[in-house]
């Protein structure tokens, strides 16, 4: 075989495999750009971002979960996540209303005995999930 | 001078006795001040006491605790229970000091010890020491079980809503003529009465239920339900 011959498969060959190679790079971006994520990434973060700086954990702070009261109302204070709808039920009363601010204060009638008391918590945000908290407060009129 | 002397000596003797009789009259008069002084200090023992008591009302109040459960037995000398999420109480009555009352709708009366039965359902106040209470009164109360979840299934032939709680407990609720059923309006979020054709799976239900003691399967009758729609979450 002739020398030139021999030169001329050489490049031959380079030329394809250089050619080979672009078109595989080639392929794997178009790939990348058919599979790619519509919306932007940065409002993806900022939204989880948003949620969490926003999320308020349930919260009661009057009255203690076995309270013996002597009265036949009580005020209810708590925090939860701001514009949840609050459902705040007992075997005597349903009460149910949207807090503007994370905390709220609400009065609240007992039954004579034992009152069961349940907070539920369907925040605004669906990626928040709902919250709940049942304490007991007695009613009781003893003398000590 | 003998006279004189006789005389003299007369006149010192009744200035002694009068001497006398003034110590005694002042001697005398002592008792009547000395009634003054006790009654301040009977005032300032009563004062006292008061003041005991008053502390150890407040010591008994703050430390007073309140535990309710299903009576498991009783005795003369004890009481044992159950609660919901306590595990098991032994109770401890004073003869002398333990009250015992029946708790109906908004009144309370007295009762006695042997009123107490099995199966009741009891609220005890006392100090609690570990798993036993001595117990200052004790009532028999009504027992409710109040919870919400989600309706999975409308059972519309007999009347009976399926609820999953957030806990994964299935209830299955009666809806009896009785029973108190409510939605929650999206807009105004009052509470309005409707029929049972307005229930619909999906919806979140918030519902009370009368514990009797023997219930199974977890089907009890509602005595009320409030409804939040899915639509209020979908708005």
């Amino acid at each position: 075989m002739k020398k030139e011959t021999i030169f001329a498969v050489f490049l031959g060959i380079v030329f394809g495999g250089l050619l080979g190679l672009f078109l595989i790079t080639k392929n794997k971006e178009i790939q990348l750009n058919k599979n790619k994520v519509i919306a932007p990434k940065d409002i993806n973060d900022r939204s989880a971002a948003q949620t969490n700086l926003n999320f308020q954990p349930l919260e009661i702070s009057e009255p203690k979960d076995g309270e013996i009261v002597d009265n036949a109302s009580i005020t209810i204070k708590g925090k939860a996540t701001k514009n949840s709808l609050v459902v705040i039920q007992s075997p005597v009363k349903d009460l149910v209303f949207t807090n503007d601010k994370e905390d709220f204060k609400v009065d609240f009638p007992l039954a004579l005995g034992e009152n069961i008391i349940r907070a539920v918590i369907y925040p605004k945000d669906k990626l928040l999930s709902i919250q709940e908290k049942s304490l007991r407060v007695y009613y009781l009129q003893e003398s000590l | 001078m003998r006279k004189k002397l006789f005389n003299y000596l007369t006149i010192s003797l009744l200035v002694f006795i009068l001497a006398r009789s003034v110590i005694g009259q002042t001697a005398t008069s002592s008792p009547t001040v000395k009634p003054t002084a006790t009654a301040t200090d009977e005032s300032a023992i009563q004062g006292l006491k008061n003041k005991i008591a008053d502390k150890v009302a407040e010591i008994r109040k703050n430390n007073n605790r309140a535990v309710a459960g299903r009576v498991l037995s009783t005795s003369a000398t004890s009481i044992k229970i159950k609660t919901e999420d306590q595990g098991d109480f032994e109770i401890k009555p004073d003869e002398t000091l333990t009250k015992y009352y029946q708790i109906t709708g908004a009144q309370q009366k007295e009762i006695k010890n042997e009123d107490i039965q099995k199966d009741d359902y009891i609220i005890v106040t006392g100090v609690i020491s570990e798993k036993t209470i001595t117990a200052n009164s004790i009532f028999v109360d009504q027992q409710y079980l109040v919870a919400s979840g989600k309706i999975t299934e409308v059972d519309k032939d007999n009347y009976i809503v399926k609820v999953l709680t957030p806990d994964k407990t299935v209830y299955n609720l009666s809806i009896e003529t009785f029973t108190k059923q409510q939605i929650v309006n999206i807009k105004t979020l009052e509470a309005e009465s409707i029929g049972f054709s307005k229930i619909i799976a999906g919806d979140s239900i918030h519902f009370t239920v009368k514990i009797k003691g023997g219930e199974k399967n977890n089907e009890y009758s509602a005595e009320k339900i409030l409804i939040v729609p899915q639509e209020y979450f979908i708005k």
